[in-house]
Order: structure tokens, then C-alpha cells, then sequence
């Protein structure tokens, strides 16, 4: 079979995992819920993390998984008595039409970058072979950084007939254009408006080396999704909102190690809402934690090592103070450059900034400012109590080669409040008639 | 004032998926991926026996019933290149296996950067760490004819603004031709940590004579003669321990 059919042909299957299990259509209008697809997405991305845990190979189960959320689908389709054949489907053609030209990129290039190649690549190897996670234990560089991208990565690698490694990456393609058409798509009354962000933000945002295995976009991805979430959280949908800010904080532990942070910084947020009761906040916090120490427990039984980190206590008490100021002064400068060439971060940043001081927008940039205010102290202790010598590199080293993956990361959360200026802004023109309705 | 309605919605957003079209190469892409399949393309970004030689490792793996994960030494500075044929089943078995790319023969010139006129540092030794098991000699050459007993050469371990620890300064430089010295350094690579891997050396004493070229020889710990050769390909080689 083509490659290229191929590639057609693994798009609705992606769509599965975002159609179901939560019924996604209307029952009034027949319309998908856009809402109900992320909750999908999350969800099933915590199913991945159950299965990728138990000592199950993938092809045990993969089948009988994907032909059960056919039926489920084709049964909630029958149910909502929803017809299939004469629905619009313009907005699924748009995101069929970006994956597919995105796809084409990866499946041309199909480079694999080089933490890839050194962690995520021979783990996802681990999961397509057959093994489990705990045979990760055998692969000496387990220790930096946990599995479940890897673990996406073998689950769609080994979809039978399809079978090609770099499909693995294309979920990875398929949960970022998704995140951005979350974003963008009914933003605004005007489908054309929104159509045209979607692309705008895709011809910015995409990289082929982004998709080259890095686990950064799945993070990004999923910050954008928490981001739109926590502002639009309300009294009335308050519950699932929290069960899904805590699911997305609960995947980004499982991707990388520093995801452990951005988990914290959207909990914190979270816990900063004015719609949440103390007694849903303290319950957030504890179930947070548990997820923390679920993974530390998961992490002791399967023998891996949790504080791999190159962090320790004795190297920040005994930092000296010439060693301090030159790290501060190194970040600075690389926070700068890699800012300066991230036009999502640098904008996101400056918009907050001329917001805070003229809010005539009328948005809401608690979440934003208390992002920026954790992400630039998570930036800077993340470099300045780095011992380095345990990785044998130097700050100059780590920063040029960490630092603009990690801007471009935290670009994510602020993409959200720059479609909302942008949108106030084109309705502001809109209802003053410079703009047709 | 310019009013905007959806036909010009609808052509920006044509505009916008040509862009994308466009910039993301759309059109080669297809034509690339519809005319070659998945190891011709894997072949023709990797190399078959060049730089990361992924070609011609998974030519040796579809050939050959390798044993267990044979160890890869890459010659060139690339990144990790064993994810390409790994068995993950098969990890911490033992291979009687070898497959060396980009094989330079016995003696290897070690990469370095000069600093200054008597200042150098060797880049990376860490990277040949499992290809020598010494820094052999040091190899001076001049514009002319030189004659100069006084020289002496300084190794340290660190570099630029790291911390430099003197390791041991050395002063038997002798001629081997009209304007060439030669050192023998005898370094024990695997003897320096790896926090020191990092190496430096200076030369004193040159009496404003200009270094013109330097050459840092060490032994290859391979030397395919004395393996058993199963395939070669250029400067490719899977070897057998006899």
C-alpha cells in the first residue's frame, strides 16, 4: 500500500482517540462539542499511561482497543441519530488538510534528532518489540526522562498493515494541530476568521524538527489546551474542568521531566481561580500529590531512578557567589536571544505587559501573569542550581543547547491570550462596521 | 475605510494555505515520498557509508543474523547512531561483533583548536575515548628549517575559562625531519576522568617561530587485521573477534 495512502488512512484513526469514549455530538444540533474532543484526547491519554504501566505488550491489546472505540463511535453516532453522510464538514476538512501537508513534511524528512535518537527512539523500540515498561530498566538511558511519549510513539508505529516508524510521530503531528484548531476554531462567529488563525499559527509554529522525536511538542500541545481550559473555566462546568487540568497535568509527569513543573504551574493556576471553592481546591492539591507519589512509587517498584536529575543539595548550598552572578548573568543573555526569536513568546510576553497596564481588552491575565512570573523562576533555578559537572557540560553548553526548546514550550501558554486580544480586537472593529457581519 | 467582508477572509485564507503549501515544500515532499519508499529515503538522509552510516547499518541487519547488539564505533562525530540497529531484547548480551564506521586505518589524528600560537586543546576527547587507549605523540611542523632544543610543552587538563590542572610538562622534543619536532606524549586516555576530558597543551619556548601545522597522532585500539572480516564496504566494516 502507498505511503501516502497510508497517511490518508492513519488520519481517522486518530481521530478515534478524539471522537471517543464521551459522546462528542450535540444532541440539539447534531454539532461536535469541541470541548468534549480534548476531553477525549486527555482522557485516552491516560488510558495510554494505564496500559504503557502494565506488563502488557501493545499488540495484546491494540486490536481489540481500536475495534471496540469503533463500535463505541459508530454507536454514539446511532444513538445521537446523527447523519454521518450529510454533515458539514469543513472544519474536519481544514484539519485533515493541515495534517496532511504536515505529515508529508515529516514523512519526507524523517531525521531523527539527537535526544531522540539517544532516549525516546530506542524506548519507543522497547514498547514495539514487545516489551514492557519494566524491561526499560535494561536501557541505561531510562533514567533521564519517563516513557508515555515513547509509548505513543510504539502504539501507532505498530498499527497492523499501516506499520512505519515515523507514524508513531504523526500522533504527535495530530495532538498539536489539534491543540491549535482547539484554540482557534469558534473563537470567533466568523468560521473564515477562524480558519485563517488556525493557519497563520501553524505556519509559525511549525518545525520539522520539532517532530524529529522530541517530546517538547506534546507539552507544548497540551499547555496550549490547559491554557484555553483554565481561562474559560467556569462555575458551571467547573468539575470536569479540574478532572481534566489535573489528567493534562498528570500526562505532561509522564513525557518529560520537566513537565513535572509545567504540571505544577498549571495547578497553581488552577488553585488561583476565583470560580473554585477552598474545599475543590484542597482536593485538587491532594490528588496532585498523589499523582506525584504514584509516580515515585511507580518509578521504586520498576527500579528506576527518580532523582536523576543533575541537581543536588550540596552543590546549591556550597554555589559561589561569583559562580551565581555569572549564571544569572548567561541566562539573561540566552533568555533574551531565544526569546527574541520565539515571535510567539516575545509577543505573549509584551502583550501581557501592555495589558497589565491598559486592560481595556477586559481579559483576565491573572493566569498569564502568574504563568510568566513561575516559568521565568522555573528558567532560571532550573540553570542556576544545575550542577553541571555531573553531566560533564558547561552553562554556555546546556543553555544553547535546553534553552530554546524550553522558551519554545512555555510560547505555548501564551498563545491563547494573543487569540483572544486578536479576536476582541476583530470583533471591536467588526461591531463598528469596519468589518461586514 | 477599508471594509473588510468574507471574501477577503476567504482570500487570505487561500493565501494562507498556499503559504503553508509553500514554505513547508508540499509539492517535493509528495513527489519524494510517492517515488521512493521508506529505506530509500532513510538511505539518502543518513548516508550508507558516511557520516552517520545508518544505510549500511541496516544493510548489515537485514543481511546478517547479527549476534546480540555488536558494539558501532563512529569515526566521525555524530550523534548516536546504535538506535538504528538495537535489539532491545538483546541489550545487555554480549557480542563477539564489531562494526566500525568510517575507519581511518591504524593511527588517528586527533581534532584540536588553537587557541593561540603555542596554545591548543583537543576537542572532545571523550569522543575517542573508546577508539584510542593513549594520546600517542605530538607532531610540530614549521615554514623552515628550525633548530631549537629548548622547546617544551605543557598538557593540561580544562579548557578556556575552565579551571586548568597541569598534568605533566614534557621537554623531549626531537627532530624527525628539516622543520618538524616531534613528542612523545604518552597519555592514558582512560586514565583522565571525564569531567577532565577536556585537553590542553602549550608549547614554550618557541623563540617567535610560527607553529604552522600540528598533528596529534594515537593509535587506533582497532586495527581490522587482526579481526576477522565478515563485510566491507569502503570505510565500513563488520568484524568478528578471531
Amino acid at each position: 500500500m502507498s505511503e501516502l495512502l497510508k497517511i490518508i488512512l492513519i488520519f481517522p484513526l486518530f481521530l478515534i482517540f478524539i471522537y471517543v469514549p464521551f459522546p462528542i455530538f450535540n444532541k440539539a444540533n447534531s454539532e461536535r462539542k469541541l470541548s468534549f474532543l480534548t476531553y477525549n484526547l486527555i482522557i485516552n491519554c491516560n488510558i495510554f499511561l494505564f496500559f504503557s504501566l502494565l506488563p502488557m505488550p501493545i499488540k495484546e491489546y491494540q486490536n481489540i482497543f481500536i475495534f471496540l472505540y469503533i463500535l463505541i463511535f459508530v454507536y454514539t453516532a446511532f444513538l445521537y441519530k446523527i447523519n454521518l453522510i450529510k454533515k458539514n464538514y469543513t472544519d474536519l476538512f481544514v484539519f485533515f488538510l493541515s495534517f496532511f501537508i504536515l505529515a508529508c513534511v515529516i514523512a519526507n524528512n524523517l531525521n531523527l534528532g539527537w535526544d531522540a535518537k539517544f532516549f525516546y527512539y530506542i524506548k519507543s523500540l522497547f514498547f514495539y518489540e514487545g516489551l514492557h515498561v519494566g524491561d526499560l530498566v535494561n536501557f541505561e538511558n531510562n533514567k533521564w526522562h519517563p516513557h508515555l511519549g515513547s509509548y505513543l510513539w510504539a502504539f501507532f508505529w505498530k498499527i497492523p498493515l499501516l506499520d512505519i516508524e515515523y507514524f508513531g510521530r504523526l500522533f504527535y503531528l495530530f495532538i498539536f494541530t489539534f491543540s491549535i484548531y482547539f484554540v482557534c476554531i469558534k473563537i470567533n462567529k466568523s468560521s473564515f476568521f477562524c480558519y485563517i488563525l488556525y493557519f497563520l499559527i501553524l505556519i509559525i509554529f511549525f518545525q520539522y524538527e520539532r517532530f524529529s522525536g522530541l517530546q517538547e511538542i506534546l507539552i507544548f500541545s497540551f499547555l496550549i489546551i490547559s491554557s484555553k481550559i483554565l481561562y474559560n473555566l467556569n462555575i458551571k462546568s467547573k468539575f470536569f474542568d479540574i478532572i481534566i487540568i489535573l489528567s493534562i497535568a498528570n500526562i505532561m509527569m509522564w513525557i518529560k521531566s520537566e513537565g513535572i513543573i509545567y504540571s505544577a504551574i498549571i495547578i497553581v493556576i488552577l488553585l488561583f481561580n476565583k470560580n473554585i471553592q477552598l474545599k475543590e481546591k484542597i482536593y485538587t492539591v491532594l490528588s496532585f500529590i498523589v499523582l506525584f507519589f504514584l509516580k515515585v512509587l511507580i518509578f521504586k517498584y520498576y527500579n528506576f531512578e527518580v532523582d536523576a536529575q543533575p541537581y543536588n543539595l550540596e552543590y546549591i548550598k556550597f554555589i559561589s557567589l561569583n559562580e551565581f552572578l555569572y549564571k544569572i548573568y548567561l541566562i539573561t543573555i540566552y533568555l533574551g536571544y531565544y526569546s527574541l526569536k520565539n515571535i510567539i513568546f516575545v509577543l505573549g510576553v509584551l502583550l501581557l505587559l501592555v495589558l497589565n497596564f491598559t486592560n481595556r481588552n477586559k481579559i483576565s491575565l491573572i493566569n498569564y501573569n502568574l504563568f510568566f512570573i513561575l516559568n521565568i523562576g522555573f528558567i532560571f533555578s532550573a540553570y542556576l542550581f544545575r550542577d553541571l559537572d555531573i553531566l560533564n557540560a558547561s552553562i554556555e553548553y546546556s543553555l544553547r543547547t535546553t534553552l530554546e526548546r524550553i522558551v519554545f514550550t512555555s510560547s505555548s501558554f501564551y498563545l491563547y491570550l494573543i487569540l483572544i486580544f486578536i479576536n476582541n480586537n476583530f470583533n471591536f472593529l467588526r461591531n463598528n462596521g469596519k468589518i461586514n457581519k | 475605510m477599508l471594509k473588510i467582508n468574507n471574501k477577503y477572509l476567504k482570500f487570505i485564507l487561500l493565501l494562507f494555505i498556499l503559504i503553508l503549501i509553500l514554505i513547508t515544500n508540499f509539492f517535493d515532499n509528495f513527489r519524494n515520498i510517492y517515488n521512493n519508499n521508506f529505506d530509500k529515503r532513510i538511505d539518502s538522509i543518513y548516508g550508507f557509508c558516511g557520516n552517520e552510516s545508518i544505510g549500511y547499518l541496516k544493510y548489515l541487519n537485514k543481511k546478517y543474523k547479527l549476534n546480540n547488539n555488536p558494539q558501532i564505533i563512529n569515526y566521525k562525530h555524530t550523534p548516536n547512531v546504535s538506535w538504528a540497529i538495537i535489539d532491545p531484547k538483546k541489550i545487555k548480551l554480549p557480542s563477539n561483533e564489531i562494526i566500525l564506521l568510517n575507519y581511518p586505518g591504524k593511527n588517528i589524528s586527533l581534532n584540536h583548536t588553537r587557541e593561540a600560537n603555542n596554545k591548543f586543546y583537543i576537542n572532545n576527547l571523550h569522543f575517542y575515548s573508546d577508539k584510542i587507549n593513549k594520546i600517542d605523540r605530538i607532531i610540530l611542523s614549521f615554514k623552515s628549517n628550525f633548530n631549537n632544543n629548548d622547546m617544551t610543552l605543557d598538557l593540561y587538563s580544562g579548557v578556556g575559562f575552565e579551571e586548568k590542572t597541569l598534568l605533566k610538562t614534557l621537554n623531549h622534543f626531537y627532530k624527525i625531519s628539516k622543520n618538524e619536532y616531534q613528542i612523545d606524549v604518552n597519555l592514558n586516555v582512560n586514565k583522565i576522568s571525564l569531567r577532565d576530558s577536556r585537553i590542553s597543551f602549550k608549547i614554550n619556548n618557541l623563540k617567535n617561530r610560527e607553529i604552522q601545522k600540528i598533528v596529534i597522532k594515537a593509535k587506533n585500539k582497532f586495527d581490522v587485521s587482526n579481526y576477522e572480516i565478515i563485510d566491507n564496504y569502503e570505510k565500513c566494516f563488520l568484524i568478528r573477534k578471531k
